[in-house]
Formats: C-alpha cells, sequence, structure tokens
C-alpha cells in the first residue's frame, strides 16, 4: 500500500472524526477546523475522487435536502484499506519525529 | 419575498454543472448551494454571490487541468501499450506501415509537386494585380480551352480605352541561334516590350530596366550568354548578331534566378524590333488579326485588383470590335489572373514552363486509389490480429475499461503506425524525388520537384493532417468492430468467434482489391499494346535510314553536287521541312464555286522525294522539273483532300483548278495515297497539299543504306565544313525523332507499370493479412485434420478455396469492366490496335498464381504446424 499525502491523511482524519456524517460541505468544515485552511472545491472532490479510487473510502447517497436545492447528499466512510493507511500514516510520523530531537529547529 | 436574491448567480451554476465528474460522483451541486445558503444568511447576498463565483472559477480550473493530466497519462498508456502491441506483432504491423507509407508517399508527392507549380510566380510585386489575356475558339472540344496567346493589337486597345489599366504589355515567343567569333549559342527567349520590367520583377545584373527595352535590336541576354561571349567583359553596348535575324546591341544582362516563373527565357529583345523585321522581309509580316492571336501574348497590368472583374465584363465587347465578321463568332476572349496560370486551363501556344490542370489530374486519382487500398488492408489486418487479441479486450472490459476508452486506445494504435509510416513515406519520397528530377521526360517539361519546400515547417503540418485523416479513414472500422467484442464471447475462446459478422465486408474490401488489381494488369497490358502498335505504326512513308540536313544558305544544288558521288548516298530529296516530323504549316483551299475556304497542310518537296520516300501516286502524275508551271501553278492532294473538298474520285479530280491562300489559282496535277504525313496520328489523316517551290526548299533529305549512320554523319559533317565554315551541321535523323516519341510513350508507359505494381503490392499485402488471418482462424481444425491423416496439399487446398472463389468473383466484374473502359478510350484514337482477349485470361490468371504464393505460405506453415501444439488448449 502506497504512503498517504499530506492532504490526502487530513482528508481522512476529518472523515473519521465526523464518523456517519461524512459529507462534502461537513468534510470541508472540518478541514477548515483542524487546519486552519479552506479548501477550494475542486480539490477537494480531486481528493476524494483519488483516494475513492485507490479504496481508501467508499460512497454511498444521502437524503435530498431543500437546502441542497433538491441535489442529494453524497455520504463518505473509511474502509478497511483507509483506516489501514492511516494507522500507517501514524506509525511512520511518530518514527519520523521521535528521530528528531525537541530542539532541532 | 424576492426569491431571486436568494438564488446562486445562474451562469455560476450553469458552469459548475458541467463539471461531470463532480457531479456524477460527488455531490458539488448540492453542497455548493449548502454552502452558499449558509453565506448568505451569515454575510449577506453579495458575499455568498462572491464566494460563489470564486468557487465556480477555480473548480472549474482545477477540473480542466486534472482532466488534462489525466488525458496525458492516458495518452501515454495508450503509446505503451501501442508499441507493445507492435512489437509482438512485428509482421503485421511492417505490413500495414509499409502499405500505408506507400500510398501516403504518392499523397506527399503531389502535395510537394502541386505546391511547387502553385508556386510559380508568386516572386512578382505586383502578382495579385497581373493578369493574361486568353483567346476562346469555337473550334475547341472538350478538351483544350483556348489559346494562351492573342493578337497584338489587344494589348494597345486596352491600355488607350479602360483608365484602370495602369499598364500592358505585348510579348512574342522568340528563339535563334547568336553568334559571335565563331562562338554559337542557340538560345530562346522573349520579344519584351519596355513595360515588361514595370509589370514583372525580374532583377538586371547590368544595365538599366527603365531603358533596356526601348530601343530596336536591344537585347538582354543570361549570365550564361554573357559569359560565354564576352567572358570577364562587360557586354553592355556590345553587338551580338543572331543568325538570320540582324545584329543586336546588348543592353542587360538579366540575373540568374531559381524562382518558378511559368516563362521560360534565356533572352529578352525589344519589342519595337519587330516592325523593322517585318518590314526588311526578315520575318513573314502577321497583318490578319486571326494569325496574330497566334503569335503575341497579352499581360495587363491593373491599378486595382477589383478592377479586374470590370474588365471581364467588357472583354465581349472588346472581341466584338477587334475581330470582324465572321471572326468574332469563333473567337472571345478571357480574362486569366497570373496565379491561375500554371496548372490551369489547358491552352494552345502555351509558354514553354506551364501544365495545365488537366494534365495532372491522374495523379491524385491513383493517390487516392492507392489510399483506399491502404486503408483497405489495415482494416482487414487489424481484424485478422483481432483475434489474437480479443481475450485482451475481454479482459480490459471486465475489469472496467468502458468502450470508449477501449476504441480510443484502437485509435492510437492506427494513428502510431500512420505516423511511423508517414515517417517512412518522407524518407522513401527524400530518396525517390532526385531520381525523378534527373530523368530526361522531367526535365523537359519543366516538371522538377523542388524538395526546398521541405524546410518549411508548415508542409509538415499539411502532412500530419494526412495522417490523422488516414488513421481516422482506417481505424474507424476497426476501432468500432473490435471494442463492441462483448467480453463473454472473448474469454470462452477463439472459435466462438468464427463466424464474426461482417463476414462480408471482409470480402467486399478483398474483393475490391483484387478487382482493382485487375483493372491495372489489364490496362497496363492493353496499354503496352498501343504502345507497340505506335511504335511499329505503318506510316506508309519510308522514314528509316534517312537524315533530313538544314541547308541554311547553302544552295542546295551545291549539296546534292558535292554529297552525290559517296557510295553511301543511295537517294537526294529536298523538302522544305523535316519531312513528317517538321510539317505544321496550313494553307487555305477552296474550289471556285464555293466562297468558303478550308484550311488543309501543306508542304513542299522536290521531284525526288515521292520516290525517295515511297509513296504512291495513285492518279495524274508527280512533279517533274521540266514542266515550269509545276512550280507556281500546280498542287499535288491527298486521298483524304479530294474528299474533303470534294473532288469526286482521285482520277476525276486531277485537271480540276482550285484557288489556294488568298487568290493563287492551282490546278490539281496528281493524287497521292493516303500516309501519316505529321508526326502525331491521334487524329485521323487530315488533308494534305503538296506544292513544288523551290524557293522554299530548306532542307536535303539524304537515304543512307541501313546500318551505316555513324559513316554518313562523319561523311556529311565532313562535306559540309566545305561548305559551311561557320555554323554547325545540323542533320536531323529521323530515327531519332521515331526514337524520341517512343521515349515519351515509353515514361507514360514506365508510370503505369509502377502504379499498377503499386497497386498490387498493396493488395498483396492485403491478401497475405487475410491469409495469416483465416489460418489462424482455422488452426485448431487444420491440426485435427492433420491428425486424422490430411496431407499438406490437401490443406492448402481448403484454405485457398474461398480466396480463389474471392478472386473469380471479382474478376467476372473487373474483366469486362477493364475491356469496355479500354475500348472506349481507345475509340477516341484514329489509329489504335485491336483488343486481344486472351489477355482477360492471363491477368486473371497471373493474379491467381501471385495469390497462391501468398496464401502458401500461410498455409505451409500452418500445415506443418504440430497438431499437439495447436490443440493443446482444448
Amino acid at each position: 500500500m502506497g504512503k498517504l499525502t499530506v492532504n490526502e491523511e487530513i482528508c481522512l482524519i476529518a472523515i473519521w472524526h465526523l464518523k456517519e456524517d461524512a459529507y462534502g460541505v461537513n468534510i470541508r468544515q472540518k478541514i477548515k477546523n483542524l487546519t486552519g485552511s479552506s479548501l477550494i472545491l475542486g480539490t477537494l472532490y480531486n481528493m476524494l475522487e483519488q483516494m475513492m479510487r485507490k479504496g481508501y473510502l467508499i460512497s454511498r447517497k444521502g437524503e435530498q435536502t431543500f437546502q441542497r436545492g433538491g441535489h442529494n447528499k453524497v455520504y463518505y466512510s473509511l474502509t478497511q484499506e483507509g483506516e489501514e493507511a492511516l494507522k500507517n500514516a501514524r506509525e511512520l510520523h511518530t518514527k519520523l519525529w521521535n528521530s528528531v530531537p525537541e530542539n532541532a529547529f | 419575498m424576492n426569491l431571486i436574491k436568494y438564488r446562486p448567480p445562474a451562469l455560476a451554476v450553469w458552469i459548475i454543472r458541467r463539471l461531470s465528474v463532480y457531479n456524477e460522483k460527488h455531490s458539488i451541486n448540492g453542497d455548493i448551494i449548502e454552502i452558499f445558503n449558509e453565506i448568505r444568511d451569515e454575510k449577506g447576498y453579495k458575499s455568498a454571490v462572491l464566494w460563489y463565483w470564486m468557487q465556480t472559477f477555480l473548480t472549474a480550473f482545477i477540473y480542466l487541468k486534472s482532466t488534462f493530466v489525466r488525458s496525458i497519462a492516458m495518452f501515454k498508456n495508450y503509446l505503451k501499450i501501442t508499441f507493445r502491441t507492435l512489437k509482438k506483432n512485428k509482421g503485421f504491423s511492417v505490413i500495414n506501415i509499409f502499405g500505408l507509407a506507400l500510398s501516403m508517399s504518392v499523397w506527399i508527392l503531389l502535395v510537394i509537386f502541386i505546391k511547387d507549380q502553385k508556386n510559380s510566380d508568386t516572386f512578382h510585386t505586383n502578382k495579385d494585380r497581373i493578369s493574361r489575356i486568353i483567346t476562346t475558339s469555337t473550334d475547341f472540344g472538350w478538351y483544350q480551352d483556348g489559346y494562351a496567346s492573342s493578337p497584338d493589337v489587344l494589348a494597345p486597345y486596352l491600355k488607350e480605352n479602360y483608365t484602370f489599366i495602369e499598364n500592358v504589355v505585348t510579348l512574342r515567343k522568340m528563339g535563334g541561334t547568336i553568334i559571335k567569333n565563331n562562338v554559337s549559342m542557340s538560345v530562346s527567349g522573349l520579344f519584351a516590350e519596355p513595360s515588361f520590367f514595370d509589370i514583372f520583377s525580374y532583377d538586371l545584373l547590368q544595365g538599366d530596366p527603365e531603358n533596356a527595352l526601348n530601343a530596336p535590336y536591344s537585347i538582354i541576354i543570361s549570365e550564361e550568354a554573357a559569359l560565354k561571349f564576352f567572358g570577364s567583359d562587360d557586354p553592355i553596348n556590345k553587338i551580338l548578331t543572331i543568325e538570320k535575324v540582324g545584329d543586336f546591341s546588348v543592353t542587360g544582362v538579366i540575373k540568374n534566378t531559381e524562382q518558378k516563373s511559368h516563362f521560360i527565357f534565356e533572352t529578352l529583345v525589344s519589342f519595337s524590333t519587330l516592325s523593322s523585321l517585318e518590314n526588311s522581309g526578315v520575318y513573314r509580316k502577321i497583318t490578319d488579326i486571326e494569325r496574330s492571336k497566334s503569335h503575341y501574348y497579352t499581360y495587363v497590368l491593373f491599378e486595382n485588383k477589383n478592377d479586374m472583374s470590370s474588365l471581364e465584363k467588357q472583354l465581349l465587347n472588346i472581341a466584338n470590335t477587334l475581330f470582324p465578321q465572321p471572326l468574332n463568332e469563333q473567337y472571345g476572349f478571357e480574362l486569366q489572373p497570373l496565379k491561375d496560370i500554371n496548372l490551369g486551363l489547358n491552352l494552345s501556344n502555351r509558354m514553354p514552363g506551364t501544365m495545365a490542370k488537366v494534365e495532372i489530374s491522374a495523379i491524385p486519382m491513383l493517390a487516392a486509389l492507392l489510399m483506399g487500398l491502404a486503408c483497405f488492408n489495415y482494416i482487414i489486418l487489424s481484424i485478422a490480429r483481432s483475434l489474437k487479441r480479443t481475450k485482451e479486450i475481454g479482459l480490459r472490459k471486465v475489469v472496467g475499461s468502458r468502450r470508449n476508452q477501449v476504441i480510443k486506445l484502437f485509435f492510437s494504435e492506427t494513428f502510431v503506425v500512420t505516423f511511423l509510416a508517414l515517417i517512412a513515406s518522407c524518407l522513401f519520397i527524400l530518396w525517390l524525388v532526385p531520381i525523378i528530377n534527373s530523368s530526361k521526360a522531367v526535365i523537359n517539361n519543366g516538371m522538377q520537384i523542388n524538395l526546398e519546400m521541405m524546410k518549411d515547417p508548415r508542409i509538415y503540418l499539411y502532412f500530419l493532417l494526412i495522417a490523422i485523416g488516414v488513421s481516422f479513414v482506417a481505424g474507424l472500422y476497426p476501432a468500432l468492430y473490435l471494442s463492441s467484442i462483448k467480453p463473454v464471447t472473448a474469454l470462452h475462446g477463439v472459435s466462438k468467434i468464427q463466424g464474426l459478422g461482417h463476414l462480408f465486408t471482409r470480402k467486399i474490401l478483398m474483393a475490391m482489391q483484387f478487382g482493382v488489381s485487375l483493372f491495372s494488369i489489364i490496362g497496363i497490358v492493353y496499354f503496352y499494346d498501343l504502345h507497340t502498335y505506335w511504335m511499329n505504326l505503318d506510316r506508309g512513308i519510308a522514314l528509316e535510314d534517312t537524315v533530313s540536313v538544314f541547308l541554311r544558305d547553302v544552295n542546295p544544288n551545291i549539296f546534292k553536287n558535292e554529297v552525290v558521288s559517296n557510295s553511301n548516298i543511295l537517294g537526294i530529296s529536298l523538302s522544305g521541312a523535316v519531312p513528317v516530323y517538321g510539317v505544321s504549316n496550313m494553307t487555305k483551299l477552296k474550289k471556285m464555286e464555293i466562297d468558303e475556304a478550308k484550311y488543309a497542310y501543306r508542304i513542299t518537296i522536290d521531284q525526288d522525294y515521292m520516290d525517295c520516300f515511297k509513296l504512291h501516286i495513285i492518279a495524274g502524275r508527280n512533279y517533274s522539273e521540266k514542266i515550269s508551271s509545276d512550280i507556281e501553278n500546280s498542287i499535288i492532294l491527298n486521298e483524304k483532300a479530294v474528299k474533303y473538298f470534294n473532288l469526286g474520285s482521285p482520277e476525276e479530280s486531277v485537271g480540276k483548278t482550285m484557288i489556294m491562300g488568298e487568290d493563287s489559282e492551282v490546278v490539281i496535277i496528281g493524287v497521292v495515297k493516303d500516309y501519316i504525313f505529321r508526326r502525331y496520328f491521334e487524329r485521323a489523316i487530315e488533308s494534305l497539299v503538296i506544292l513544288y517551290r523551290p524557293q522554299e526548299f530548306r532542307y536535303v533529305n539524304i537515304n543512307y543504306p541501313g546500318g551505316r549512320r555513324t559513316e554518313v554523319e562523319n561523311f556529311l559533317t565532313e562535306s559540309w565544313k566545305r561548305l559551311d565554315s561557320v555554323h554547325p551541321v545540323q542533320l536531323n535523323f529521323l530515327e531519332d525523332f521515331k526514337a524520341d516519341f517512343d521515349n515519351d510513350n515509353q515514361a507514360m508507359l514506365i508510370t503505369s507499370v509502377w502504379s499498377c505494381g503499386f497497386i498490387i503490392l498493396v493488395a498483396l499485402f492485403g491478401l497475405l493479412g487475410m491469409a495469416a488471418y483465416s489460418t489462424e482462424l482455422r488452426i485448431k481444425e487444420i491440426g485435427i485434420r492433420k491428425a486424422i491423416g490430411a496431407s499438406v496439399m490437401n490443406i492448402a487446398y481448403l484454405l485457398s478455396k474461398n480466396y480463389v472463389k474471392l478472386i473469380l468473383y471479382s474478376a467476372a466484374v473487373a474483366l469486362p469492366c477493364a475491356y469496355f473502359a479500354t475500348e472506349i478510350m481507345f475509340q477516341f484514337m484514329a489509329f489504335r490496335p485491336e483488343l486481344s482477349l486472351w489477355v482477360l485470361p492471363a491477368a486473371l490468371f497471373f493474379i491467381l498464381a501471385l495469390a497462391l504464393v501468398t496464401i502458401g505460405s500461410q498455409t505451409i506453415k500452418a500445415a506443418i504446424a504440430n497438431p499437439i501444439e495447436t490443440l493443446r488448449d482444448e
């Protein structure tokens, strides 16, 4: 399994946080909360698409609402591969940063 | 509540909708509206709209970028796969590339050639405003469009009466030999008015273009001539003599140029010289407009190119004014812009460097034909290879490739093959063109192909377009066909696909290829028949072993005396022109009672001519030097003339009086049996008037024994030197003319044979592919049969059966077509051979033989294959 990019990590973690409630708007909001930067919708969808292709996410259709002009929501949830990927990412980060002393930079 | 203020901007919404992936799989439409509403509630409508637009632009940008990146990635992937596929099937790939390259070469050659020709006369600064006036005539049929020439009175008339004409120039062809201090050089050129340099952009190395053509007897020579006559001295104002014409003062040297033009000239002589040449009798005076129209060329420079159409409207009136009754009903004028001259109308009296469009029209047809055949091949071979690939295609589809993607894959394959073929053709052309350019026929006609333009990058754009076009045409069917293969059927195994629909298409394509090949072969053979027929045609006049010597100023009798004693001289006669090959003069003739005169050809001979050339007098008598009236008042006609002028039978016509030319009365003293008296014999024999005019004798015709040409040549050269020490002897061996004629025909024949070769080759390629295809198809069947005990021959028969049937079917159509098409073409010729029927089965046999060999190569391979291998999968 390949390594996650930083953006992908952020995205997956955001989705993990949201559990069952992870859809476009929420994910975007969550990422804003976690990192402080606001994603352009296009970037977000590109990432989601990529990760779906890699098998880290699956999507399911949600309900229509008036708020959305009659369009369905699309919910995303982590697959097992997705969780594996996160686990590996954490391991990697921990290992890496543990090797660097606190006052290095 | 104003609902509009609550909606996102419509245009932006529309843009978002176009971002397909984000819509289908992800919920951009919904998400963006939700956020829009949030922001609108928090920060107000304007902020929301601003945000919406921002997102729209940025997202659209990202979307396009990633799609682009993905396409490139896909494309690279396709390329990789394509190359892998091509390498795996090296044989087929090479065949395809070869076939396509062959046909593309013809296309490319055509493009280069036409571009080169179209490039002629583009170096003139005034080129958009220059036109030529040509003369049309009701005389011409469907083949020719008129005369490139026009009467000399036209140019001054136009200049005087039309203010929008800035300038005019009249030209006339000129040829002669320049002599100085025993150095001679024959030159071709034009008589040109001073306005020549105002209209056309030619540079003078020396001399002033303003004045060079003003004075009569001025001449502008080429750099080569300047070098030859004057070496490094300044040629300006020096005198050069043109034989039989006069002394000229050199007023300029024209700069050598590689620029292509429909004029080909080495010298320019001032037009004003003509009037004194005519007055002093050196040139025959042209008094009537009907003769004048054949000798002069009129070019017009307009103030404004829009004025061209204004003049066009007036041309009818102008023709009526200049041509008297009844000529104005026969002749008219037409405007021909400079750029249309080359590769344009088919005109008589052309400037030597011009080619007409019809003359090269055969080539596009050939190119299209070859292209069609090559595409057929590609289609057939692609489908043939598909057998090996059905598993691959099936797998792709199962794994998730959509049909579109498979189609794109196959198109990219076709494109790569075509592109490689394109490169191969370019190389082939680079090799071929110098060979073409050095052939005599091409040089004589100014048809050389200039490869300079290969350096122009724009031409590669054309080539690319050709490649794309071809790959589209050739690749469409295979792509659609192969991509439609259903995975289930595919993965099941080859044998299930045996009866693939579209069998009919393949059969038709193959049959057509064979049909075309048969047609070509038969055409070539008939053509060759025609060629040999013409080569051996008995003209009715004995032209072998004869040389016609140009007398120049030597007295004929002195010449005769000089040579008559030599044992190699079998016969001497005199004539006004080279026999047969020099005949072109005509004269008017009419019966006394009738008003209307008709034209007939006219030659001058002496009393020995008929005997020397073995012509037969069938009524009346030959000329005799003893009868003085023979010189002015007698004529001999040929049989055709007797019929043409309604003079009764040959015997009856003897003794009748006719009016020749303007008003000379002449008596018919004899009739000669028809013979082909002109160089060409496309048309039937025409009327001939034979005269006895010693003052017109220009040539001595000497018959010599066969095989003694060199001795005669040496002897005559020696004798000539004694009579004329200045000029080189001009010996016209009649067999050389015949050889030239045969050569011309031969060039055409060779081209046709090559083209035919190409066509057959392409068809055979196709057959090879098909044979391989069907062999693969039936490889299991063959295995089983072998196992049961079939011999190689049996198997070969089995596999070839269908193809042979196909060839026979296509022959049933092609053979009659070829026969009748040739028959129709030959109808138009006066002298033509009968079409032998045995050619038809012979061609069929030939193609069958080739086909069987091709198929054989595959069947042998299959028949030898070990049945164990082939049946292993079962």
